[in-house]
């Protein structure tokens, strides 16, 4: 499946669906959040990534009413959302974990999340039948939930999240820790019903996928937004036109490969025999002096990619600035 | 490899709080209240209270009634001549047996004691009566050597005529009076009275309620650690829980267990009545309201102490040490007559106390609902707190994940 773009989204108006305004939290003396300010549209897929300790967790929490702000405006639709207020329906979530209950069926899970929502009886019915059909399990809604397999499992958990047909859906690493065919179906699913008018956050550590499906990313740093484009856009915008550059030596490097590899400006993250660097000229020029260097140390490259930075090349960055 | 494996059990050990407590707090505490209790049971060293009225004037009786309220045996409750108080005290419970002395016990040809029993605590009636006579034989020193020449007859097969006539004249010179049997001055008359039904068995009648709310407090902490199960999945974000919606998360639990609490109850109670004639049919609506009273008091505390827990083991062994404690503090493994005071005091802190005596009260003292409404209060309050409770902390433990 293609992965939609703003573009093929034409139909929908650019409402915001998702304001939050110069919105502060603070921990004790960290602070989490700082005044961070973004607004999302309505039909947008949104990717929300960052090193560990950004802030990725209480922006969520925050959203969905678990967390008071200390300052700041969060809306979601028409609605300001706090820890008082939230409506239920209004935010619909995917955590991680399968928040279902494992001896009920497909079905009876999800009549019993509309129901919690405050459906009547038979709006529940129609609602379940209808989030069954969008995740392609109307088959299978009667099964237990621990007989299903990882993906269905993961499709049910993602249809309980859309019965109230939310304002606002939030995926909290939705794919973690499953395989990548499972991986897929849950980002299809959501970049289908992105594309029918459903505003969408993603948290993900997958950001191969952030970068196929999100129209836009926010990087998070620190509580900050370091950048909220679209990812290609942020690549540019901090990369340029360098190249990703990564290689593998057959030994360990001796003292003197490693000075004259680090002088060279080539690489800039050395790690056992992997290196990582940026190609800012000709790639071919590149490797083949990368070639001759290792050979004069009597070592030689065993593997050599160079490819265009993809945001784990950022949010790497990110994190060894963070240390430093 | 050893000693690296050790001191990684080691270090587990001494920086999980929780297990360091159970490990090493809890048994001293379980081992001190366990044997507080059974050596209390077993030594025959009651700490029983004693409810006493005293009809007669006589200097004899009297003295007998002050011997008794000497006795650093028991608690005495005077009630002067009221011999109703005395039966009324037994047969709430507010006294473990009961004594009125009648008349005058001078008067050898009528001279009559009841001890006034309760049946589940008949072994209270019968160390009760072995005072009265101790304090027979002391101011009537005759009636134990009475009793003697009695065993020893009937050890050497009887006395020869002169050996009688020596014996009469040793017990006329001691007091002028006739022989008589101090067993035959006490009676025994049950404080519940004659129902005319079937004869109770005290011992089925108190474990009814015993085990029910053992059973009860069981099962409901095993029905709750659901709770652990939703928390874990993050349901309870999924649901956005906050204030009046946690609320109605929890009381539906609370609902279902309570349900199935009053369920389980009404089983055991119809086992009771089937197989041990325990009259519950008779009492079925009581019994129903009891059953549910239990059933939600069980059902609150289930929810708050899984509640409190972070993980399922630890639920777990949490549950099975309150359930344990609770049980043997109040009554579902040896009465509560038996232990030492402190620990009577300290049952009623337990929902055990309450549904035992609730129970009891139905079922073998024949209490209305006014009577009742105490206990049903107290079972279903204390369930209702709990709830509430488990609410907050629910509330509290979401908006900290």
């Amino acid at each position: 499946m293609a992965a939609p773009t703003l573009m093929n989204r034409a139909a929908h108006a650019i409402i915001p669906q998702l304001v939050i305004e110069n919105v502060c939290v603070t921990f004790d003396d960290l602070e989490a959040l700082k005044d961070l300010s973004f607004s999302v549209n309505r039909g947008e897929l949104v990717g929300i990534i960052g090193p560990n300790g950004a802030g990725k967790s209480t922006l969520v929490n925050s959203i969905c009413g678990h967390q008071t702000i200390d300052s700041g405006r969060i809306v979601v639709g028409q609605d300001s959302v706090s820890p008082l207020n939230i409506v239920p329906g209004l935010v619909g979530l995917v955590p991680q974990e399968i928040a279902l209950y494992e001896s009920l069926t497909a079905e009876e899970n999800l009549i019993f999340f509309a129901r919690a929502a405050g459906f009547g009886k038979a709006d529940a019915k129609l609602a379940t039948e209808q989030a069954l059909a969008s995740v392609q399990l109307t088959t299978h809604k009667e099964k237990l939930i621990n007989t299903l397999s990882g993906g269905m499992k993961r499709r049910v958990n993602f249809a309980a999240a859309i019965l109230t047909r939310p304002a606002l859906l939030i995926l909290d690493e939705p794919t973690a820790g499953v395989d990548a065919a499972a991986r897929d179906e849950v980002m299809a699913l959501a970049a289908e019903h992105a594309r029918q008018g459903m505003t969408i956050l993603l948290i993900s550590h997958e950001l191969d996928q952030i970068e196929r499906y999100c129209d836009r990313v926010l990087v998070l740093n620190g509580g900050r937004c370091q950048h909220f484009a679209a990812p290609q856009d942020v690549l540019r915008t901090v990369f340029g036109t360098a190249q990703e550059l990564r290689f593998q030596t057959e030994h360990l490097a001796d003292a003197a490969l490693h000075k004259r590899m680090i002088k060279s400006n080539l690489v800039h993250h050395p790690a056992d025999q992997c290196w990582t660097g940026f190609c800012r000229t000709d790639p071919t020029a590149v490797s083949q002096s990368i070639y001759a260097m290792v050979s004069e140390h009597n070592n030689a490259v065993r593997e050599m990619t160079i490819r265009n930075p993809g945001l784990d090349l950022l949010i790497q960055s990110l994190a060894r600035a963070g240390t430093q | 490899m050893i000693r690296a494996m050790f001191m990684v059990m080691f270090r587990q050990l001494t920086r999980d709080k929780g297990s360091l407590l159970l490990t090493f707090a809890l048994p001293p505490v379980i081992f001190t209240v366990l044997a507080a209790i059974f050596s209390n049971a077993s030594s025959g060293d009651l700490d029983l209270s004693v409810a006493m009225a005293t009809q007669s004037e006589a200097p004899v009786t009297l003295k007998v009634a002050e011997g008794l309220g000497n006795s650093e045996a028991f608690e005495l409750l005077d009630f002067g001549d009221n011999a109703e108080g005395v039966f009324s005290a037994v047969k709430t419970g507010d006294a473990d047996a009961g004594v009125i002395f009648l008349n005058d016990l001078a008067d050898t040809q009528n001279a009559q004691i009841n001890i006034v029993v309760e049946p589940s605590r008949d072994v209270a009636s019968l160390v009760l009566a072995g005072a009265v006579q101790e304090q027979l034989a002391e101011h009537f020193p005759q009636k134990g050597l009475v009793e003697t020449v009695e065993s020893m007859r009937k050890m050497v097969g009887g006395f020869s005529p002169g050996q009688q006539a020596r014996i009469d004249a040793a017990l006329a010179s001691l007091s002028g009076a006739e022989k008589t049997d101090t067993n035959a001055i006490i009676e025994r008359v049950s404080a519940l009275g004659d129902s005319g039904g079937p004869v109770l068995d005290p011992a089925t009648t108190y474990y009814t309620g015993a085990t029910a709310i053992l059973f009860l407090l069981f099962s409901s902490m095993h029905s709750a650690s659901i709770l652990l199960t939703e928390r874990a999945q993050r349901i309870p974000h999924r649901l956005f829980l906050k204030g009046w919606r946690t609320f109605k998360f929890s009381a539906g639990k609370f609902a279902f267990l309570t349900a199935q609490g009053t369920l389980q109850s009404l089983v055991i109670f119809a086992i009771a009545e089937l197989l041990f004639d325990v009259p519950v049919l008779a009492n079925l609506l009581l019994i129903i309201l009891a059953s549910g009273a239990m059933a939600a008091c069980a059902s609150g505390l289930a929810l708050f102490v899984t509640s409190a827990c972070q993980s399922e083991a630890q639920a777990r062994t949490a549950s099975t040490f309150l359930v344990l404690i609770s049980s043997a503090v109040g009554g579902s493994m040896v009465p509560r007559f038996m232990m030492p005071d402190w620990l009577q005091s300290a049952g009623f802190l337990t929902p055990n106390a309450w549904a035992i005596e609730t129970v009891y009260s139905i079922l073998a003292r024949g209490q209305g609902l006014r009577d009742l409404l105490p206990g049903f209060g107290i079972l279903f309050g204390s369930g209702m707190v709990a709830l509430l409770l488990a609410t907050w902390i629910s509330s509290a433990k979401l908006k900290k994940a």
